[in-house]
């Protein structure tokens, strides 16, 4: 027994260890960053790096005041927003509908939902290039919302019908007898009781979205570039200001942060229920 | 056409008689009212550009020429004799294999041992994400600054440790492919060892404390409980991480644009560099169509047999 102790100890203490390792290697990188979008331009490259210096903003100010950073920062807002409101329109009825009826082409409906949201960005970005360099399409909010809202139908449909179909349907016939159309049943009921289903829903592809590159880097030039897209200019056409590049990694990934660490708990839900549960 | 539409539920259909009819059309009236949108947006949205896609990949299509000529399996049969092709296949499978295997060993491993933990692990979940979620590109950029020679943050950390003669990371050839490898690992850990967790989390106490009571060791109980037990979450994750391996393009654009030569150009880079550098819309699109049947023949694979997976564990 005193041995079966110790032992268990031990591996207490080694999972610990693996544990602490895995998180420093997790976190380190998001560390090391943010020193480098703190320090000026001499102190980041010091050799051993000093791990006390006097914080500055200075690369902030230069991504915002003259990387004109906020524009892209804007664009990536706009587009985000615009292109789940209106996923979420199109996709809570049909996701209703999905969770409650039988239909003809339910199967093809749900197939073509589930390709839509696995697709590699490059199935897609080349016949949307050419339509919309006809189209005129190019550089606008219409067309880079057109595309997110396009691949966001996926990943929403799949998992509010998962929500939908957990909330009981007994709620529903009780709206029913008490006269409600299928509507108002669906407005009063079935939409309220889906709410945190369709709120983390609607974070989830807030985050694919932003986090987009592809479609953003092959479809926008200059008026409506998103964040991950505008910070590589300060790759391109500028002399390597690493701190700014760093300040702005930082400053694209602050709102995914905030969001991811808000739906975690969901994550694995929504996207288990749309894949596991797909019939 | 016509099928009534009806509620899962049995029974739901044909009670009393005239409201039901009402009903029924009120049901049926509603369902193409919602569906339609989404039915248009799926036709003009995916469909459309998804067969353009096909189409183009016949044709000899380029951006800066207005002429336009059916040339059949031309670009298929020129893609495999294409070096450049290949080796961006090859690299593909390259990072695709080895950065999915590495997720999902370590990710077994790291969910069993935060699974044990009785403190802290609220804290743990909650900061592992933070790699998935930012968005590829800046986890690519991030890692440049890490890998910055003599000044990086990797730099000082193996100092630190004594090791001074590390490679020029993203400059020379092999190292460059295995950081690609090993940062799509750090970006992707989370999600494995998230939905692991979860699959753990949801196992039955009563089988592994037989096992214990049986006297089976660690191994023992990983390997013939928990991994068959999680099994169905096991190879929705790897499906999962395979299709999405193949999206590493915003990676590769941002640490190593293909570099050097191209020892980490893969196949969306190809199409990109061919398409749009190149202009030559019609071969990208013919590169782009078989990753697509890459894809569909792993969905198939792994949704089509899903119906009789579960038949076999209802009846156990």
């Amino acid at each position: 027994m005193v041995v079966n102790k110790k032992a268990q100890r031990l591996s207490a203490l080694a999972r610990g260890v693996f544990v602490a390792l895995l998180m420093f290697a997790t976190l380190f990188p998001f560390y090391w960053t943010l020193l480098i979008s703190l320090k000026n331009q001499n102190d980041a490259f010091q050799v051993p790096p000093d791990l006390i210096f006097v914080p500055t903003m200075e690369n902030y100010q230069e991504l915002f005041v003259n990387g004109d950073f906020g524009r892209f920062f804007l664009n990536s807002f706009i587009v985000c927003f615009f292109s789940i409101v209106l996923a979420l329109a199109v996709g809570i009825p049909s996701a209703y509908i999905f969770a409650r009826c039988e239909f003809k082409f339910k199967k093809a409906f749900f197939y073509i939902l589930l390709v839509t949201r696995m697709s590699p960005g490059a199935v897609f970005v080349i016949p949307y290039f050419i339509a919309y360099m006809k189209l005129g399409l190019l550089d606008t909010y219409l067309g880079l919302t057109l595309i997110y809202f396009a691949t966001n139908l996926g990943i929403i449909v799949w998992s509010l019908r998962a929500f939908m179909e957990d909330i009981p349907i007994t709620l529903e016939e009780a709206a029913r007898i008490d006269g409600c159309s299928l509507l108002q049943t669906m407005f009063h009921i079935t939409i309220p009781l889906a709410a945190p289903g369709i709120a983390s829903t609607a974070i989830l592809s807030f985050i694919f979205s932003w986090n987009e590159f592809l479609f953003a880097l092959l479809l926008t030039r200059n008026k409506v570039q998103t964040a991950p897209i505008g910070i590589l200019n300060f790759i391109v056409f500028e002399k390597m200001n690493w701190g700014v590049i760093a300040a702005g990694s930082i400053v694209i990934a602050l709102p995914v942060i905030i969001f991811g660490i808000a739906i975690r708990k969901y994550y694995v839900k929504g996207l288990t229920q749309g894949g596991l549960a797909g019939d | 056409m016509g099928t009534p539409a009806f509620f899962h539920r049995p029974g739901a259909n044909g009670r009393r008689g005239t409201r039901s009819v009402t009903l029924q059309m009120e049901r049926q009236r509603l369902q193409v009212a919602f569906l339609l949108p989404l039915f248009l947006a799926l036709l003009v949205l995916v469909l459309v550009p998804m067969l353009s896609l096909f189409g183009l990949s016949f044709t000899n299509y380029k951006l800066n020429s207005s002429q336009i000529r059916f040339t059949g399996l031309q670009n298929y049969l020129d893609l495999f004799r294409d070096k450049d092709f290949l080796n961006a296949a090859g690299n593909t499978v390259f990072m695709v294999f080895w950065s999915v295997l590495l997720q999902m060993v370590l990710g077994v491993a790291a969910a069993l041992a935060i699974q044990r933990m009785r403190r802290l692990r609220g804290i743990v979940q909650a900061l592992i994400v933070l790699p998935m979620v930012i968005p590829p590109v800046v986890a690519g950029l991030i890692w440049r600054i890490l890998l910055i020679p003599r000044y990086g943050g990797i730099h000082a950390l193996l100092s630190g440790l004594g090791i001074t003669d590390a490679p020029a990371w993203l400059t020379d050839p092999v190292s460059a492919r295995w950081v690609l490898v090993l940062v799509s690992v750090w970006e992707w850990l989370p999600f494995v060892v998230l939905f692991i967790l979860a699959a753990l989390d949801s196992l039955p106490i009563s089988p592994f404390e037989a096992a214990r009571i049986d006297g089976a060791n660690f191994l023992q109980e990983l390997f013939h409980l928990t991994l068959p037990l999680i099994r169905p979450v096991l190879s929705m994750v790897l499906v999962f991480r395979i299709v999405e391996g193949l999206k590493i393009f915003p990676l590769v654009f941002s640490l190593t644009q293909g570099g050097p030569g191209r020892n980490t150009e893969e196949l969306t880079y190809f199409a990109y560099s061919e398409g749009f550098t190149k202009f030559r819309v019609g071969y990208a699109s013919a590169s782009s169509m078989l990753m697509f049947a890459v894809l569909l023949v792993l969905i198939v694979l792994f949704y089509g047999r899903k119906p009789k997976e579960k038949r076999r564990v209802k009846h156990q």
